[in-house]
């Protein structure tokens, strides 16, 4: 009676050859998932015909709240903001193209002159040339 | 043996169970490194110092209000401003001629700014910036 109730039983085995590769996607699911988003959350201005911006090799944002940013770190004010973009520029070659001077300028459609005026100064100033972000509105109008 | 040659190719054989998951994970690295979204804007290289003042003085400047745009004494819409910065022909012109000033107002917003700044852009030229200060960058 014993022998034949331990015949009957079927073997179990669960495979764990991918078991590895799992983690690794669960891994990366994480990772993804936190990644920090660079850049400030604006709805930026619209206008008609323009063209495409290179990828940005600084990055200066001002949200609504009219808070700055220089890539993801805050800045206090435009001396800031200049002091960055000429320290950063400094480091390229003198010979680099001038698209590796173009400081992407990114800000809020409602933020007023008093605010960004120095700022684009500032990036002037620091020898950047500003690539400001809009958005597409296709035929001119108005 | 014949047997034991089978025996030993069949020891050695690959394991292939992982191989697509090797590909997921290749597939997915490229989703995320590829970038289709292209940023759109207005690339302005705006002149420091004396090479704004370089415009001319015939020239009419654009004053920018919070009610409006005068193009010297004119108040012009952004398309009526457009229209009369094309007829200018300032890409024919030297690259130092091409420079348009412009003022705002206090109160202005970003996306009133930045009307004529892609209206400058638009036409060929630089603009260059009266500041508060009553100088021009």
């Amino acid at each position: 009676m014993r022998r034949s109730r331990r015949r009957r039983r079927p073997k179990i085995t669960i495979p764990t050859t991918s078991m590895g590769d799992i983690a690794f996607l669960l891994i990366i699911f994480f990772i993804i998932c936190s990644t920090k988003k660079v850049g400030v959350t604006v709805t930026p201005p619209r206008a008609p015909g323009l063209g495409e911006l290179p990828k940005p090799n600084i990055y200066v944002g001002v949200d609504a709240n009219e808070v700055i940013h220089v890539d993801t770190r805050e800045v206090f004010g435009p001396g800031q903001v200049e002091a960055e973009v000429s320290r950063r520029l400094a480091r390229l070659d003198p010979n680099a193209p001038s698209e590796k001077r173009i400081v992407i300028f990114e800000c809020d459609q409602s933020v007023k002159k008093e605010v960004f005026e120095p700022i684009l100064e500032a990036i002037a100033k620091g020898g950047g040339i500003i690539g400001a972000v809009g958005t597409d509105s296709g035929q001119p109008g108005r | 043996m014949a047997r034991r040659r089978r025996k030993r190719r069949l020891a050695g054989f690959p394991d292939l169970t992982s191989f697509s998951d090797i590909a997921f994970l290749l597939i997915i690295y490229f989703i995320l490194a590829t970038s289709l979204h292209q940023v759109a804007g207005l690339r302005t290289d705006m002149p420091a110092g004396q090479k704004a003042r370089q415009a001319k003085a015939e020239q009419k400047a654009i004053t920018l209000h919070v009610d409006g745009i005068l193009w010297g004494r004119q108040e012009v819409s952004v398309r009526q401003l457009r229209e009369e910065l094309v007829r200018l022909e300032l890409p024919a012109r030297d690259p130092n001629d091409r420079v348009v000033q412009f003022e705002a107002k206090g109160g202005v917003s970003w996306q009133q700014y930045y009307d004529v700044l892609a209206a400058i852009e638009h036409a060929g030229g630089t603009p260059g910036i009266v500041t508060d200060a009553g100088g021009s960058r």
